[in-house]
Parts: C-alpha cells; structure tokens; sequence
C-alpha cells in the first residue's frame, strides 16, 4: 500500500502533535505520523488505541485515509453523536415495546391496545369476555420489609404465577406498580373465576417471608356485549370489583353481575317497613 | 341394604335474610328432627359465603361445594356424615369468594345436587344470607321455603324482604315460617301474626306457621360443644319444638 501523498498532504501536522499523548504514544509505536501508525494499528486492533489516533487526524488527513481505505474515522464527536442516536433510537424502539421490562408480562400499552380490539370483538360477535384486575394485597409492606430487589423478584414469581394459570389466548399484563390484568377473550364469567381461583392457589407457592405467603384482591368483569360499554367503562367496572374485593377485607375474588345483590331499601317501602316495625310497640 | 332411591323425595331450603338468626341452628336440628322420626335425611350448606354448618357439626369434611363448583368432583363424592343422623354436603368455610355463584354454575350445582336427592327421604337447603341472585336460585331448587326469623324488627324486615324478592322473581308464596329466639310461645305467634298480615295487606298472600323455638340457655352450649341439640340432650325443650316444626313441615300442604 502506497503512503505517497499522504505524507504530503498531512504535512505540518506532526508539529501539532508534539508533547501530545498521541505524540508520545507515536513515539512508543516507533512512528512518524499519526497515519501511519493508525494503518498499522488497523491490523493490531487494539481499540483504545486506535480511537486515540482517530482523534488526532485532521480532516484531511481522514479524506486521505478514505481514499486509501474504506473505513471512515470518526471523531469523538461523531462518535458521541452516533451514540445519542442509538441512545434515541433505543428509547424509540423501547416506547415500541410491548413487553415490561422487569416481568416480561405484556405492559400497559399492549393492554389498552389489546383490550380495545377486544371491546370492538366482542360487540361484533355478541361473544362476551373477561378482563382480571389483580393487586397484590400488601405490597408497600413487603417491599418495606424485604427489600426493593427481594420485593422485585417476588413481582417477577407472581408474573409466572398468572402465566401458570392463564391459558395461551389469555393476555396477561402488568397493569402498573402491584396491579396485573389478564384479557380473557371468548370467556364467560364462570371460567373466568377458575383461573382467578387457580392464580390465588398459585400464589400459595410463593412464600415472602418465613410462613408468609403473598395473597391478591381480584377483581373480575365480563363484557356485556349489548352494552356497548368503553374502554374506560368496563376498565372502571372490573376496578370497581377489585376496591370491593379489598374493602371486604383482600385476600379474595370479586365480580359484579347485573342486579346480582338486591338493595333490601329499594324492596321494601317505608310504607312496609313502617309497619314491620309496629311489632316494637306490640312486644312492649 | 341397597338404596333402591325413590321418587318421594321431598326438598325445603331454609332462608333467613340476613345471619346470626339461628338458620344453621334450626336447620341442624330440624334434620336431626327428622332422623328421629325414621327420615333418611340429606342436608346441603348452601351457605358459601360464611358456611359455619360443619363446624357446628364439629365435623371436618376433606370436600366441599368448592370441587363440586371448580373441580370435578360431584355432589356425591363429597357427602359426608354428619355424626348427627343425617348426610351432610359441606359448603366450605373461609373461601368467601364462594358467595358469589355465577348462574351457570348453580344450575351445574343444582343439577349434581338433584341426581342424589332420591336417595333422601328428606332433603334441606341450608341457604346463604342476605338477598343475591345466587341466594334465591339455591331457594328455587326447593318448591317450598321456610324463613328463619327473631322478634327483632331487622329480621323481620329482612324476612320481609326475601319474601317478596321471591314472590316478585319467581311467583312464590307459600312460605313457611319458623320463629327463633322467642320469649315464649304467645310472643312466637304474635311475630308470626304480624309478619303474615303484612304479607297479606303488601303481597296479598298468607304465609305459614311451622313452628317456633324458645331462646334457651342450651342453645350457646350447645354450639360451643359442637353438638346438635336435638341428639346430645333429648330433655329439652328445644327438642320438642324441632320435633313439632318437623312435624309441621311433613304435613305442610303440597309438599
């Protein structure tokens, strides 16, 4: 390979290197140039090297190499740039992720995605389905207790623990902080309650601290398909079935069905209830 | 001998309202009632919600209404005896989710419930409290329904209550009635007269009389013994009154 040219069209720039790092280290690899010590090191490959002379080559000197070679040098400011660009590139591409990172369950954004085609499915076919909302009873307390990483490892048990009790077509997410929710498409109500009761006895396994097992409140919901209810709706009528399920104390299933408890003041009047209560005055 | 099964089978389900009137209680004794009068008896905790039945049995049944409901198990894989008489199919206590019964699955309950019910002379619903769809399908497997009530004017009113839901949903009225708790046999007929008039002048039918039970110092012994009254001590008077409400409910009209 033929140094003709190079030298003179990188001449002077010795000069500039002088008392340089870069200069020392020319003189260390026994070379004139900063050109020509980088050709060499191309095939001794150390890369800290190698950056360091790409450094100090001067725009020309770079043109020059290019003709020779067919790598390009760039500079640590290219080299910055370039990783910014993977760094934008990566948050774009992890803003495309449907997974969480830390369970590996679907995130929020598959979730309200796949649970809107769901809605549109199923007022379509008039074939209802399920939506599980999950909180893990406690969990400020037990990330207290163990710790965040004991506490993070536990969340990842539970992940395997819905996954283990949903079947593949279930769609299982982490909802956000200690919630989970699994799609159950093409499910009534009643299977719907026995991967609930499944997951409950799955989380039995998983022991946080000595004798302690982790519990969840469980919220179920069935989309009606005649009701024509949003996305917000059906999500606000399953969160509604798990705040029950923790007001009657965690630990436990909860799920709404149309007029399923009758209010005992909506059926009896104040007439009625007026005279049920005359037997007060007849027992005195 | 071999149960040949029969076709006389006769089904009550026995309702309250709300709890801590005594259903259980009245509901344990009644069967143990019917023992003595030679019944083949079958009771079924159908009380998912809080089922206390086999701990007032002292009894601790390995299945329960749960695998019939999310395993595979049927209702005659799980009866037990009670000890007392009579077979027992156990609810289970402590899975409060069991409250809830979606429709389906009663009508999956009831029809494994229904295959043994030949086998009884005698078969009682020991239904759950409070007022739920699930709570009035359980009362619809029996064609007639007896209502547990006390003096006190919220039992009545949720008595009340379960009445005309029933009436409303599903056409019923004839109901019977049991008074617990009462002072005395005049305090009894009293609430019951009360009750009925209310019945008549609101719904427009008559309900029942089947009997009454006295509040008795025995009774809280009795469940802290774990025993049905009716066996551990035949001297009392709450005996009596089991015998003459099962009396009652044999010739109640129809059934």
């Amino acid at each position: 390979m033929s140094t003709e040219g190079l030298e003179e069209e990188s001449g002077g720039q010795g000069e500039d290197l002088q008392d340089t790092p870069s200069r020392r280290l020319l003189d260390i690899l026994g070379k004139d140039n900063v050109i020509s010590a980088w050709l060499d090191m191309r095939q001794d490959g150390d890369p800290e090297v190698f950056i360091a002379l790409a450094e100090k080559l001067s725009v020309s000197e770079r043109a020059a190499l290019r003709r020779i070679t067919d790598t390009t040098i760039g500079l640590r400011d290219d080299l910055l740039k370039r990783l910014s660009e993977l760094e934008a590139e990566n948050a774009q591409l992890k803003s495309l992720s449907l997974r969480d990172d830390l369970t590996g369950l679907y995130n929020y954004r598959y979730f309200a995605r796949q649970l809107k085609n769901e809605i549109s499915m199923s007022s379509r076919t008039g074939r209802p389905f399920s939506l599980m909302m999950i909180d893990v009873d406690n969990f400020k307390t037990i990330n207290d207790t163990i710790g965040h990483n004991d506490a993070n490892n536990v969340m990842v048990k539970i992940a395997d623990a819905i996954m283990e009790s949903i079947r593949n077509t279930d769609i299982g997410c982490r909802y956000g902080g200690d919630e989970f929710a699994v799609i159950i498409p093409a499910t009534y109500m009643h299977d719907s309650l026995k991967i609930a009761q499944r997951f409950k006895e799955a989380l039995t396994r998983i022991i946080w601290r000595q004798d302690e097992y982790i519990t969840a409140s469980i919220g179920l919901a069935e989309h009606d398909p005649e009701s024509g209810s949003t996305f917000e709706e059906f999500v606000n009528t399953a969160d509604k079935a798990l705040y029950k399920a923790k007001e009657l104390g965690k630990d436990r299933i909860f799920y709404f069905e149309s007029d399923n408890w009758i209010n005992e003041s909506e059926m009896v009047s104040s007439e009625e209830k007026g005279a049920l209560y005359k037997i007060m005055d007849m027992l005195d | 001998m071999i149960d040949t099964g029969n076709n006389n089978y006769k089904v009550v389900s026995i309702a309250s309202g709300k709890g801590g009137v005594g259903k259980t209680f009245i509901t344990t004794n009644l069967a143990a009632s019917f023992v003595n009068a030679g019944k083949k008896v079958l009771v079924v905790d159908c009380d998912m919600g809080l089922a206390n039945m086999d701990i007032l049995l002292g009894i601790n049944p390995e299945h329960s209404l749960v695998d019939v409901i999310f395993g595979d198990y049927s209702v005659k894989d799980i009866i037990v005896p009670s000890g007392a008489g009579f077979d027992l199919v156990p609810a289970s206590s402590g899975v409060k989710e069991m409250a809830q019964l979606y429709n389906e699955k009663i009508r999956q309950v009831q029809s494994s419930l229904e295959s043994v019910f030949p086998e009884y002379d005698m078969v009682i619903l020991d239904t759950g409290a409070g007022i739920s769809d699930e709570v009035l399908q359980l009362n619809m497997i029996a064609p007639r329904n007896i209502i547990v009530l006390n003096k006190e004017p919220t039992s009545m009113t949720d008595a009340y209550a379960v009445i005309k839901v029933m009436h409303q949903k599903s056409g019923r009225q004839r109901f019977g009635i049991v008074i617990n708790s009462a002072a005395n046999e005049k305090e009894a007929e009293m609430v019951f007269k009360h009750l009925d008039s209310i019945c008549a002048r609101f719904l427009d039918f008559h309900l029942t009389y089947l009997g009454h039970v006295l509040y008795d110092s025995a009774v809280p012994r009795s469940i802290l013994e774990q025993k049905v009254l009716v066996k551990s001590s035949s001297d009392s008077g709450i005996v009596g009154h089991c015998s003459k409400i099962a009396d009652a409910v044999s010739r109640w009209q129809g059934l």
